[in-house]
């Protein structure tokens, strides 16, 4: 093998670069050839020297300041741009978000106007009845009434300064009434101006049907 | 990015350590770094996280630095690098009876660091970096070919050629200062348009 080979390997040897079966070829090459090792210190000692000098080269405060500016404001910006978008982003949430609850709030929560005819129940031993259980005693206080209608629908009465009156007359219960005020349909519950009894309208209607009868026969 | 604060802006004192050395000039050499901490800023998602930072970012230095060269020139700003080359084979070291018998010494004592410094701005800058790369900056061979974009295989004969180069003019060096007798052999007669070996031309 040619000198450049060896010497080429020399270096290798000397910057750890060879495998192991290349470095014992090279330290078994050393061994019979001394100017090879001669020149491996050589090259080790140029090494250091090189190492060593590299240091003088320091670089310049005025470049340290100047990359440390630049970066920092690098750094600023991408914040302020990652707090703009997130910030965008949880507007856009929020108005989204203000646009559709109002939709969804409106939809299941608002009364409305209704007049509606059906029967005083019990609330409660209504919904069990509905659910297949017994009646038994369930109806007590406690329980709140409620009104069903000839088509079957359940209503509560709400908890309302017109309605509370009627919350707990347990004694028109099963009484047929026609009541005046507002309805939530999603959660059937019916908040109530006014209540009548039919038997008593039609009472009413029959009374007045007699007054008038008397008032043509006196004519 | 953080890793960019963390594992990149640390290493601009080498950067500039290389880029003073390959521009033998240090507002060239902040410039330099400058432009390549930005570059590296702005192609930071293209890192592979795991491999050596610094040759990543030598690469981009490089990079830079050359096509400005190639920039300079076309302006006939700057000598070539074929000029500079020419001629820098001549101071091989043949004879093994030259070297001092203790290198160390020899070398810490009577080579100033001014000394070394043109030894090696004397260099032709293929071989100056491969010096810059593994023995000032310690990368392994692998990594500087990375960084010169040749094959490792090159890297050890370019190594070995820019080593017995810069020996051959440290011994000059000495010789002219009378510390040692010796000649130094003069294998390749230097010529106007001699081209180094093995050297990639930036100018190209």
């Amino acid at each position: 093998m040619d000198r450049d080979y060896w010497e080429e390997r020399l270096q290798a040897y000397l910057d750890n670069e060879l495998n192991p079966a290349d470095r014992m070829a090279v330290e078994q090459y050393i061994e019979v050839h001394p100017e090879a090792k001669a020149q491996l210190e050589y090259f080790g000692a140029l090494k250091k020297r090189i190492r060593a000098h590299a240091e003088i080269v320091e670089m310049p405060k005025s470049l340290e300041q100047r990359i440390q500016r630049t970066f920092e404001r690098k750094r600023t910006v991408r914040m302020f741009r990652k707090r703009a978008v997130y910030g965008g982003l949880a507007l856009a949430a929020a108005l989204v978000i203000g646009l559709l609850t109002p939709a969804l709030w409106t939809q299941g929560h608002t009364f409305e106007d209704t007049t509606i005819v059906g029967h005083i129940v019990c609330h409660d031993c209504s919904l069990a009845e509905m659910a297949g259980l017994t009646k038994g005693s369930m109806c007590k206080d406690g329980h709140r009434l409620g009104l069903r209608t000839d088509g079957g629908d359940l209503y509560r009465f709400a908890v309302d300064d017109v309605g509370k009156n009627f919350i707990r007359d347990y004694t028109i219960i099963n009484s047929e009434v026609e009541v005046f005020g507002e309805v939530q349909h999603q959660y059937h519950v019916l908040r109530i101006k006014n209540l009548k009894k039919t038997v008593e309208q039609h009472a009413l209607l029959q009374k007045e049907d007699l007054n008038t009868k008397a008032l043509v026969e006196e004519f | 990015m953080q890793e960019f604060y963390d594992a990149i802006l640390p290493l601009s004192d080498r950067l500039y350590r290389y880029a003073y050395r390959l521009t033998s000039n240090d507002k060239d050499a902040e410039d330099l770094v400058q432009d390549t901490l930005l570059r590296a800023y702005n192609k930071f998602e293209q890192y592979q996280s795991g491999t050596s930072p610094l040759a990543w970012m030598l690469v981009i230095l490089r990079s830079i630095f050359i096509n400005k060269y190639r920039k300079k020139k076309r302006e006939g700003h700057q000598v070539s690098f074929e000029d500079m080359a020419a001629g820098v084979d001549r101071l091989l070291v043949e004879d093994t009876r030259d070297l001092p018998e203790n290198p160390e010494d020899f070398l810490f004592r009577n080579v100033l660091d001014g000394e070394l410094r043109d030894a090696l701005a004397n260099l032709p800058k293929h071989y100056l970096e491969v010096i810059l790369l593994v023995d000032m900056e310690d990368l392994s061979y692998r990594d500087a070919a990375e960084v010169l974009q040749i094959p490792p295989g090159t890297v050890m004969s370019r190594l070995h050629r820019a080593r017995k180069t810069l020996q051959g003019e440290l011994q000059e060096l000495a010789r002219k200062k009378g510390i040692i007798k010796g000649k130094v052999a003069n294998l390749v007669p230097p010529r106007k348009d001699q081209k180094s070996v093995g050297g990639a031309q930036y100018g190209s």
